[in-house]
This record gives C-alpha cells, structure tokens and sequence, in this order.
C-alpha cells in the first residue's frame, strides 16, 4: 500500500534523509520515531509530495507519488504538524471545501462523513465558528478530520496528539485504530514513546535521516533486550551509540 | 527602566539582524537600497517629464498651484493615514503575533500601546511613501526647490502623518468599547471607502476651484496664529515653505506641539482602554451560518464543478478578510479616479474611445491586485514563508496544475471584470459611446483582464520559488511591473495610438507614436494579450509542479 524505496533528500549539501526505504501494509500502523530533525518530517513530506525526493521512489497504492502524483494523491489523507488552515472559514466549510475536491464517487453521503468525524473527534460544536477563533488542538482535529474525508487507502500523520487534550488524545487515537482496522495503512511521527508503544503495529526509529531499527514493540525489545524493558530504553540507547559512534 | 529606550534597542536590533547580519544580508540589503533608489529617481523623472513640466504657467501663480498640489498631498495624508490606522488597528494593536508575548512582559500597557503605535506608524509610513515621494519631488523639480526640501519630504511625511494615526487610534480604542469587534469590522471598510470616494471626486473637482478661492486660502495662510494650529495647514506650510525658503519655525513648533499633546492624551487613555480592548477582542468568536444539510450528488459533472465550488470557497474567504479591504480598496481607487476624471473632464469627448482604452488599461494593471490583496490573508501578509505554506492542501489534493491555474485566474478574473466592467459602462454612457463600441470594449476587457491575471496568479506563484524567496524584495517588485508592463503593452499601446493627438507635444511619446499604424498596434496587442496568457500558463504549471512546501 506504501512502500518507499531508497528515498534520499538533500537540502543543497545537507543529506537530510539518506535512503530510507519501508513498506506499510494495509491495516498497519507504522510509527517513525526520532529526534528533532532526524528527517521524520522530511521523509513525509517527500511521501506526500510537498517535497520532490532527490533520489528513489515512492509509490502509494502502486502509484508513484512524482509520476502519478493525481492518482497518488486521491489514495492518501495527510495531516502536517503545523496546519495552515483557512482562517476566514468555519471548520464545517472547510470540510465541505475540502470534500469537492476529492473525486470519490463511491463514499457514503459527504455530509453524513462530515457529521460522524466531527462527532467523533468532538468538535460538531464548533464547527460552525471560524477557524481563527480555534485553539491548536481544534485546528488539528479539523486537520484530521479533513484528511480521514475521503477514506484514503494511506495515512499520514505528522505528530498528530500533539495540543490535544487527554481526551481528544484518546478519541483520536481510537480513531487511528479504527481506521486501520478499516483497511487503511497509517504512517505517524511522534515523539511520545508510550503513544508509539501502545498504538503501533510496527515501529522505524530515524537517526540522522536514516532507519536506524525496525520491527514490532515485541521484535525491538527482543532485539535489545539488554537495552531494558521499554521502548523508551530501546529508543535512548540506539540513538545514543550512534551518538557515541 | 526606560521602556521607550528598551523599545528602540529591541527595534534596533531587530533592523539590524534583518539589515546587517552578515555579507549576504549587507549586499542584499545594499542592492535593494539602489534598486529603490534608482526606481524614485526614474519615477519622479517620469512624473516630472509627462506631468509637470507640460505645466506653463506665469511665475506669479507658481506660488498659488503650489499651495493647491500641496493641500491636495496633505488632504491625501491625512485621508490614508487616518483610514489606515482605524482599519489596521485591530490587526496590528489587537492581535499582532507578538503581542501576547508583550503583554505578559512587565511592561505597563500604555506603553506597549506607544510601541505599537510607533511601529504602526513607521510601516504604514514606509508602505505608503513609495507613492508620495516621487508625487513631492517632481513637484519640487517643477519648482526649483532646493536641495533641503527634498532631504525634508520624508521627516516631513512622517511628523504630518502622526495626527491623523493618533486620531484614528483614539476613536478605534474608544469605539471598540462600546462597539463588537465583528460590527466594528463591518462598518470600517464602508467608511474608507466613502473616505477615498469622497478624495476622488474632490480631486477631479479641483480644476474648477475659481482663483478667488485660491487667494482667499493664500490671505488665510497668512494670518499665522489662527493657520498654525490648523494642522493639516501646518503641513501645508511646511512643504511650501521648505520650497520658497521662508522658514517658518512657529509652524515647525506648533505642528510638534499638537502632535506631542495627541499622542501624550492617547498614551494616557491607552492605560485604561487598551487593556480592555485587547482583553474584549481575544474572545471574539464569530459564528457562520451553518450550512444546511445536503445530500450529495455526484456524478459526470463534478469535474468542472469543484472549481465553481473552489473558487466560491476562496471568495467567502475574500470576503470576510475584512483586514485587508484597505488595501484593496486602495488599489482601486486609481480606477474609480480614473473614471471619474474621465467622465466629469470630458478630457476625451471628442473620441471617448481613447478613455475606454485607458480605463482597460488601468483595470488591467490595477484592478486585478486590488482583488488579489483580499485574498491574502493579513497573518500572512509579511511572512512569504507562511504564504507559501498556505498552497500545502491544494498540492496534496488530487486536482492537477491546470485546474489550480484556472481556480486561481477566475478567482480573480471574475470579480475584477465586473467592476471594470461597470466602470467603463457608466463611462461610455455617459460618453454617448455606441452599443456595438461597448460590446467591441467589453470583449476587449475580457480578454485583457483575463491574460492580466493570468499573468498575475504566474507572478505571484514564481515569486515563492527559492530564487525569489531570497530575494523577496525583487519577488514583490516582479508580481507588480510585470503586470504593469503588460497592461502597457496590451492596451496602453492602443491609447497611445488613439491618442496621438493629445500627445504630440510631448516629444518621447510622439516619437514611439509615429512608428505606430492601425494594423501594427492591434497586432501587438493581440500577440501580447496571446502570448501572455499562453506563457502564464505554462510557466505556472511547470512551477506548480516544482513548488516544494
């Protein structure tokens, strides 16, 4: 459903992202954990189009995001870390804007979708004040909700608990299950470990724009075991022998 | 502790980092710097040769015209600076980025309210003397000023500007206590407008201001205390004094003396009302009328119909953007000026086709940045890097660079062509201009209008690429002269043609004139309303798909 192979971005000189290569199947949840700039946000961008890959390829449900990049596009929803969002409209009109855009013929009534997001992300309350007037947490879930809209096949999510409260915290994240369990391929950053821990299928820890570890919470901690018990000890102490190295 | 002082240094270190960091910054800043130079030069000698020194008139009435240039300059100081700061005020008192930082800063209120104000002051004064400096120095090359006066305009400028900005601060404060911010937001836009409406049609009446009056406002200047405390007279002064050297230092003084006493008042009432007003203005939550519930109905036709949709959403947008209706009502007053020129002038009675033209000719140039600047949102306006950013969602949507070309130009195009359409009909009513020369305009302007945005929508969008954004300045000045030499040669090449007569006695235009016939001028302006368009077009989708967020 996602598969990125032997992606490379460079900034001019800089390598910020050294060929990193993964694949997401349908139903997973894959978590990209890593530093301040260890190349998470980079790498999605790339995935998503925003940024054009220096080398390799992306290729979301078979489609490659440079060559095909409308067909890619109408399989994924992604949700940035720092939204810019239309402040002079209302969330409602947001999604309905949004909605028109996707060429979804088969979705259930576009309204009724709005509603059961909006809902389920607690928002149907204010969803019909502007969205200047949100706070960044609703910013976010409108985020979310525009980007779950059209029921796409791959999922992006670029630290998406972050300014939401214990609550809405847990519906989203309800929300990132039931989407997947649903068929879809989720791809989230964070850097909350316990989240990534409780959440993910399979997990990809960056350092320095590469993959450094990959696998399941179970096949990491098997893997370093002498590391500790958790994943936040496996995290700390691959990033810190390459710190060392 | 000297808040004030504390101010500067912060301001200062802030010009200094932006200005003066490193090399690159000095050299880009330097460039920069020449390039506004040499562009106030080149615009004040071109004012000075098409405007100014076509005026003969006997040294005698040099003094009165002066007086009525000035008082024009001044009234249009005092109208901008006002309107500007009621209509700004919201945005850069209320709910500027940094105030939040500054207000849990020990800082006492009123003065974190003079910071503001300074600030406001300064940037208003920068956006808007690009206009007037080369108006004052082509005026004083006319009049053989010497060198002081031009070094004064722009000190001058600022110290004139001051009163009506503390004017329209102290009524915005005081209005926002008894009024919401959203009734506040709705009324304003309605006022500025009448404000330059009423600036347009007084300045097309100028011409007809009997000499009678003008020596009666002469005898008036004269009697020194009564005119000295006018201010807006006092400016008046200023400027002509500076240019016939009679310095008149009780003017200079009273004029600081007023200024100090209205920005001391507001400094003293901010201490209780700013406050307030900010706290009333961070709970404003404005509710839309929420949409009915619809069934959707795709099918074949929803291709096309999501841009209808598209654009309908941008235009909402546009329309609440209540921030920058200034702005945008400022660029089009030089089209409702001009149609009122045109229309109480009969400049052109004998061939009112020739102010067809040039009426097409400014819409093109003028009218369709007036309607892009509602489109910009005011958080954005400073920050190209967030401009930027506002394209992510329409890059990760499925629609193709085509299609966000097309929602971008009709946009635009759409409202634009309306305006400019009415104006050019009231004008050729009014002209007793034929119906099959109105439908011959009418397509004319479509045309015209439509490759002027396209050009537009290109500019604006090459101006985000990695070469412009390091060089901003050279960004912004592209997305305005490109369209400005394309409305030149589209149309501003057809009213030179038409109006060969009127200009045969200014010497650089008759020349271009004469190698001018009917079958060349309309080939170049079809070729260059073609040719733009097609470029446009091309160039945007190839950026389009380069454009990295």
């Amino acid at each position: 459903m996602l598969e990125v192979n032997n992606l490379v971005k460079n900034y001019g000189k800089k390598e910020a992202v050294k060929n990193i290569s993964f694949k997401v199947k349908p139903g997973e949840i894959y978590g990209f954990l890593g530093h301040n700039g260890a190349g998470k946000t980079t790498t999605i961008k790339t995935c998503t189009g925003l940024l054009k890959p220096t080398s390799g390829d992306v290729k979301i449900c078979g489609y490659d995001i440079v060559n095909q990049p409308l067909e890619a596009k109408k399989n994924f929803g992604y949700v940035p870390e720092n939204p810019y969002l239309y402040n002079k409209l209302s969330g409602r009109e947001f999604l309905n804007a949004i909605s028109d855009l996707y060429e979804k013929k088969d979705s259930m009534d576009i309204s009724d979708k709005i509603e059961s997001l909006l809902e389920e992300l607690q928002m149907s309350d204010d969803a019909d004040k502007l969205i200047e007037t949100y706070s960044q947490g609703m910013r976010r879930k409108i985020t979310l909700c525009a980007a779950l809209l059209h029921d796409p096949a791959v999922i992006f999510l670029d630290e998406p608990t972050n300014g939401l409260d214990a609550s809405s915290a847990k519906a989203a994240k309800d929300l990132f299950r039931k989407v997947a369990d649903k068929g879809a391929a989720v791809v989230f950053t964070t850097h909350v470990l316990e989240i990534a821990e409780k959440l993910c299928d399979r997990i990809g820890i960056v350092y320095q724009g590469e993959i450094v570890a990959e696998g399941t919470v179970e096949e990491l901690k098997e893997k370093y075991k002498e590391s500790g018990s958790t994943l936040e000890d496996i995290f700390l102490s691959i990033t810190d022998r390459r710190e060392r190295n | 502790m000297n808040y004030f002082l504390w101010f500067v240094k912060l301001r200062f270190s802030f010009l200094k980092n932006s200005l003066f960091k490193d090399s690159n910054t000095i050299k880009k800043t330097l460039s920069i710097a020449l390039v506004m130079v040499v562009g106030q030069i080149a615009l004040t000698r071109i004012l000075y040769k098409t405007v100014f020194s076509n005026i003969f008139i006997m040294d005698e009435m040099v003094n009165g015209l002066l007086i009525v240039f000035f008082f024009v300059a001044v009234t249009w100081i005092y109208l901008i600076s006002f309107a500007q700061s009621i209509n700004a005020f919201i945005q850069n008192f209320y709910k500027s980025p940094d105030m939040n930082y500054l207000i849990t800063i020990p800082i006492p209120f009123n003065h974190v309210f003079l910071f503001r104000f300074l600030e406001h002051n300064f940037n208003s004064t920068k956006g808007i003397l690009f206009l007037f400096f080369p108006f004052l120095s082509a005026l004083g090359l006319w009049a053989n000023a010497p060198f002081t006066y031009f070094l004064l305009i722009i000190p001058y400028y600022f110290l004139i500007s001051i009163i009506p900005s503390v004017l329209g601060v102290i009524i915005s404060m005081i209005s926002l206590r008894f009024v919401p911010a959203k009734v506040f937001n709705t009324i304003i836009p309605v006022f500025t407008f009448a404000i330059n409406v009423s600036f347009a049609l007084m300045f097309t009446r100028a011409q007809s201001i009997s000499t009678t009056y003008i020596i009666r406002i002469i005898e008036f200047f004269e009697k020194p205390w009564v005119s000295n405390m006018i201010p807006p007279i006092s400016g008046i002064k200023l400027f002509y004094s500076s240019i016939v050297t009679e310095w008149s230092l009780l003017t200079f003084l009273l004029l600081l003396l007023i200024t100090f006493v209205l920005v001391v008042f507001a400094f003293i009432i901010s201490k209780k009302w700013y406050f307030e007003g900010w706290m009333r203005n961070q709970h404003v939550i404005e509710e839309v009328a929420k949409k009915k519930k619809v069934r959707s109905n795709r099918g074949s036709s929803f291709k096309s119909k999501s841009i209808i949709v598209w654009i309908e959403t941008e235009w909402k947008m546009a329309i609440r953007n209540h921030e920058m209706l200034m702005g945008s009502i400022f660029m089009f007053l030089f089209f409702i000026f001009a149609v009122f020129t045109l229309t109480y002038s009969n400049l052109f009675s004998e061939n009112p086709i020739i102010g067809v033209s040039m009426l097409i000719m400014i819409a093109s140039i003028t009218n369709i940045m007036a309607i892009s600047i509602l489109f910009i949102p005011a958080e954005i306006k400073n920050d190209k890097n967030l401009w930027k950013k506002r394209y992510w969602l329409l890059k990760i949507m499925p629609v193709n660079e085509r299609k966000i070309f097309n929602i971008q130009c009709n946009m635009f195009f759409i409202p634009a062509f309306i305006i400019s359409f009415l104006g050019i009909i009231v004008y050729s009513l009014v002209s007793g201009l034929s119906i099959g020369i109105m439908i011959l305009s009418t397509i004319s302007l479509f045309l015209v209008l439509y490759s002027s945005s396209a050009v537009y929508v290109c500019g604006e969008l090459v101006s985000l690429t990695d070469f412009f954004e390091q060089y901003a300045f050279f960004g912004n000045l592209a997305t305005f002269l490109i369209p400005l030499i394309y409305g030149v040669f589209s149309s501003g090449i057809v009213t030179l043609y038409l109006a060969k007569d009127f200009l045969s006695q200014v010497a650089f235009l008759s020349s271009i004139n004469g190698l001018l016939s009917l079958p060349i001028t309309i080939v170049i302006s079809v070729f260059t309303v073609i040719f733009t368009f097609v470029v446009s077009k091309l160039v945007f989708e190839k950026v389009w798909r380069e454009l990295q967020i």
